[in-house]
C-alpha cells in the first residue's frame, strides 16, 4: 500500500516533510498548480533528496473537452499548452490516431521530467459509461501501454480513469465498462490512476459519500485489483482505507478541500465571496472523520479514543498549530489506518471494516450526550459506508 | 433424427488409407475409431450429417452441421499448443455409408484417460499436479483466443485427457461447439444455447451472449473442471438433478469453497478457482502474468 500527497496550491514543504518523516510514500502533481519550469525543478529536487518516493505526474487532460465553458479558470496548466495539452472535442477523439498522439506526446512530456511511473491522459466520463466518452475512454487505456513501451524507459504506465459519481451509480453499466476494459487483446497498462468526480465541490461531501458511488468505487478497485493491476485512487481522502480493503495499491489526499474531493469545477469555479479560512482539523481513526482542534482540546480527555495515539497527536498541543502540522497529522493517521486493512482477504478485510464503523457509531453517540460536534465532525458518513460495505459485496459476489 | 454406429468393416471399406480400423467411442452425433495408418494410431472422427429427408431437417440445419465440423479443423489447423489435439493425416471428406452422409477427418490418438474417467476410480490429484492442469489448459484458452476470438465453450473432464507424455500431461480436445467472436454465427436458432448445461458459464444463458462473450467463459468451465478433479464433485450441480435447477444455480448460487473440500490446497489458489466461478465475467482473474505468479507459487 502507497500513500500520496495529492499536490496543488500551496505546497510550500508539507510534501518533503511528509517524506521526510516516511508519512507518504510519494506524490502526485498537478499541473494546473505549478508552471512546467517549477514542476521540473521540484521533481529534481525530490528525485534526488527522496530515492525510494513515487513521484508522479497528473496531466489532467480531463480537462481538455471543457473550452467551451465561461468560467473555465485552468491556471498553470495553460503554460503546458504546446507541450503535450491541448483542447479537444469529442469528434476529434473519435479518430483513435488523434487519441495516439496525445497519448505520445503526453508521455514524452512526462519522460522529460524525472517522473517515477508514468500516468497516461484520458478524458472525462461525465453521466455514463455507455457514452462517446466511455468509447473514448477505452481507447485511452487500450493504447497506453503500447505507446508507454516504445520509450523504453521500463517505468510503469498507470491509465487515468476519470468518471463522475453519477457514472458510477449505474451498477450495470459499472459492470459492462470493467468487463471491457479487463480483457485488452493489446497489452493492457499496469495499472489505473482513478478519479471519482463530484459536480461541485461545494456538495462533493454528500455526492461522494452515498451508498452506490462508494460501491461502485469499491468494485473498481477490486475488480482491477483482481485481474493484476494496480490501482491509484486520487483525491480519495477519508474513503481511503476502504479502498484498500478491497485492493487498492495507492491512496492520496491533500492539504485542503480541493485536494480531498476530485470535481471539475476546480476548473471552471463559480464566483463566491471570499470566505474564512477553514479551522484546522484533526484525523481521529476511531470516529473515521475530521474534528475541528477545539473539539479535539475539548473530548481528550473524556473521550481518549478520539486520539490516534501517533507521533503527530502532540503537534496538536501546540497553540501555533498550522496547515503543514494539519496535514502531516492526517497523512500520517491515514497511512496508519490503512494499513490495518491490508492485511487479510478482502472479505476479512471489510468484516475488520465494518466493525470499525460500529465502534465509530457507538463513539459518536457517547460523545454526542456529552459535546454538540460540529456538523462537519459529525458521523453522517458511517452510514453510507456500512450501507456500500453491502452493495458491494453483492455485486462483488463476496 | 437417429445416429447409428456404422460398422468397423464399413469404415474401413470407405477410408482404405487405414490398415486397421476399430470403434474407440460415441459421442451426439458422432463416433470415432482407431484407425492405423503406417502403424500410427489416429483418431478417426466420423460426424452424421443428417438428410434434408429426415423430420425437421433443412438444408440450413445440415448446412450448420457442417459448418461446425469446418470451424473445428479450422481452428485446429491453427494451434500449436502442445495442450490442443493435433490434426491427423486424414483430410476432412464427406463419405455415405449405408444411405447415410458423414463428415470425416482424423486427429492424433491421445494414449490415456479422460479426467471424467479418473475422476470416477476415485483419483484424487495433489496441488501441483492441479496447477499443471490449470497452466496446460490456461495456454490453451489463450491459444484459441488468439485465434480469430475463438472460445472452446466445452472445457469439461470428458474432453481433456491426461497422457503419460511428460511433455503435453493434459491435452484438451472436442472443439465441436468453438465459438468465434470474428466470425458469422454458426447457429441458426439465436436462443439455442450449445455445450453440457450443467457447465455453461452463467453469460451463455443470456440471448445475446454471442455479442459478449470472451475467454472468460473458458475460465469459467476450467473453473469448473478444476473443482470436480480436486473434489470429485461438481460445485453447483447434484448427481440426477433436474437440468432446470442446475441451471438456476449456476445463475445465481455460489458455489461452496474448494477450501471446505480440499483444505490442503494453498489459499491462493483455491482463491483462484472459486473466482473463475463467479457469475460476472469481470469477477474472474484473466490476466495471464499475474495468474501465472499465482501458479508458480510454492505450496
Amino acid at each position: 500500500m502507497k500513500m500520496f500527497a495529492q499536490n496543488g496550491y500551496g505546497e510550500a514543504q508539507k510534501v518533503n516533510q511528509g517524506m521526510e518523516k516516511d508519512f507518504i510514500d510519494g506524490v502526485i502533481y498537478s499541473p494546473k498548480d505549478i508552471s512546467p519550469n517549477k514542476l521540473f525543478e521540484k521533481l529534481n529536487e525530490q528525485y534526488n533528496s527522496f530515492k525510494k518516493k513515487e513521484l508522479l505526474f497528473d496531466p489532467q487532460f480531463y480537462v481538455s473537452m471543457m473550452s467551451s465553458n465561461p468560467l473555465l479558470n485552468i491556471g498553470k496548466l495553460e503554460e503546458y499548452l504546446g507541450t503535450y495539452f491541448s483542447f479537444e472535442s469529442k469528434g476529434r477523439l473519435e479518430r483513435e490516431s488523434n487519441v495516439k498522439s496525445i497519448i505520445q506526446k503526453t508521455i514524452e512530456f512526462e519522460n522529460s521530467v524525472p517522473v517515477t511511473s508514468i500516468i497516461s491522459p484520458n478524458i472525462f466520463i461525465s453521466r455514463s459509461f455507455d457514452s462517446i466518452e466511455g468509447a473514448i475512454s477505452k481507447n485511452f487505456i487500450r493504447n497506453a501501454k503500447e505507446i508507454n513501451d516504445q520509450f523504453n524507459s521500463k517505468k510503469k504506465v498507470y491509465a487515468t480513469l476519470a468518471i463522475s459519481a453519477e457514472a458510477l451509480m449505474n451498477t450495470n453499466e459499472l459492470q459492462e465498462f470493467l468487463s471491457a476494459i479487463t480483457i485488452y487483446d493489446s497489452p493492457p497498462p499496469d495499472g489505473f490512476y482513478l478519479l471519482i468526480s463530484a459536480r461541485s465541490l461545494s456538495i462533493a461531501h454528500a455526492e461522494i459519500f452515498n451508498a452506490d458511488v462508494i460501491a461502485g468505487w469499491m468494485l473498481l478497485n477490486y475488480t482491477l485489483a483482481l485481474n493484476g493491476f494496480s490501482v491509484i485512487n486520487g483525491y480519495s481522502d477519508l474513503l481511503s482505507p476502504l479502498l484498500v480493503a478491497v485492493g487498492a495499491e495507492g491512496i492520496s489526499t491533500g492539504w485542503n478541500s480541493n485536494l480531498r474531493n476530485f470535481s471539475l469545477e476546480r476548473f471552471a469555479p463559480e464566483k463566491r465571496e471570499g470566505g474564512s479560512q477553514p479551522i484546522i482539523r484533526y484525523l481521529s481513526s476511531s470516529l473515521l472523520n475530521r474534528i475541528r482542534f477545539d473539539e479535539l482540546a475539548a473530548l481528550k480527555t473524556s473521550f481518549n479514543q478520539v486520539t490516534n495515539d501517533l507521533s503527530t497527536d502532540s503537534l496538536f498541543d501546540n497553540a501555533d498549530i498550522d496547515r503543514t502540522i494539519e496535514i502531516l497529522q492526517n497523512w500520517q493517521t491515514l497511512n496508519v489506518i490503512s494499513k490495518e486493512f491490508t492485511k487479510g482477504t478482502v472479505d476479512q478485510n471489510l468484516d475488520l471494516f465494518f466493525g470499525k464503523i460500529l465502534k465509530a457509531t457507538e463513539l459518536y453517540a457517547k460523545i454526542s450526550t456529552f459535546y454538540p460536534l460540529d456538523k462537519k465532525s459529525l458521523g453522517y458518513h458511517l452510514e453510507p459506508i456500512r450501507f456500500a460495505i453491502d452493495k458491494f459485496k453483492r455485486i462483488a459476489e463476496i | 433424427m437417429s445416429f447409428h454406429v456404422p460398422s468397423d468393416e464399413n469404415v474401413k471399406e470407405s477410408l482404405e488409407i487405414y490398415s486397421d480400423i476399430s470403434f474407440y467411442k460415441k459421442g451426439g452425433f458422432k463416433a470415432v475409431y482407431k484407425g492405423i495408418k503406417e502403424e500410427i494410431i489416429e483418431a478417426v472422427k466420423l460426424n452424421y450429417i443428417p438428410d434434408i429427408s429426415e423430420p425437421g431437417i433443412t438444408e440450413e440445419i445440415v448446412e450448420q452441421y457442417r459448418k461446425r465440423i469446418n470451424r473445428e479443423i479450422n481452428i485446429l489447423s491453427k494451434c500449436s499448443s502442445p495442450y490442443i489435439v493435433r490434426l491427423g493425416g486424414l483430410s476432412l471428406k464427406e463419405i455415405k455409408i449405408e444411405s447415410n452422409n458423414y463428415a470425416v477427418y482424423s486427429e492424433e490418438f491421445l494414449e490415456g484417460e479422460t479426467l471424467f474417467d479418473i475422476i470416477k476410480q476415485g483419483f484424487q490429484p495433489n496441488e501441483k499436479e492441479l496447477k499443471l492442469l490449470a497452466q496446460s489448459m490456461l495456454i490453451a484458452i489463450s491459444e484459441l483466443w488468439k485465434i480469430n476470438q475463438s472460445i472452446h465453450r466445452d472445457i469439461k473432464t470428458l474432453n481433456i485427457k491426461k497422457t503419460n507424455n511428460p511433455e503435453r500431461q493434459f491435452v484438451l480436445f472436442d472443439l465441436g461447439i468453438a465459438f468465434s467472436r470474428t466470425e458469422t454465427p454458426i447457429t441458426i436458432n439465436p436462443f439455442q444455447v450449445p455445450g453440457t448445461r450443467q457447465n455453461l458459464a452463467p453469460e451463455m444463458f443470456d440471448q445475446n451472449f454471442r455479442n459478449s462473450i470472451d475467454f472468460r467463459s473458458d475460465l469459467y468451465t476450467l473453473g469448473i473442471t478444476l473443482y470436480e478433479y480436486a473434489t470429485g464433485k461438481h460445485p453447483l450441480a447434484e448427481p440426477g438433478e433436474d437440468v432446470m435447477i442446475t441451471i438456476s444455480k449456476i445463475l445465481r448460487e455460489t458455489p461452496i469453497s474448494i477450501k471446505t473440500l480440499r483444505s490442503d490446497l494453498s489459499e491462493n489458489f483455491a482463491n483462484l478457482i472459486d473466482l473463475w466461478l463467479k457469475k460476472k465475467p469481470h469477477l474472474r482473474p484473466s490476466n495471464l502474468g499475474y495468474i501465472s505468479k499465482i501458479l508458480g507459487e510454492q505450496k
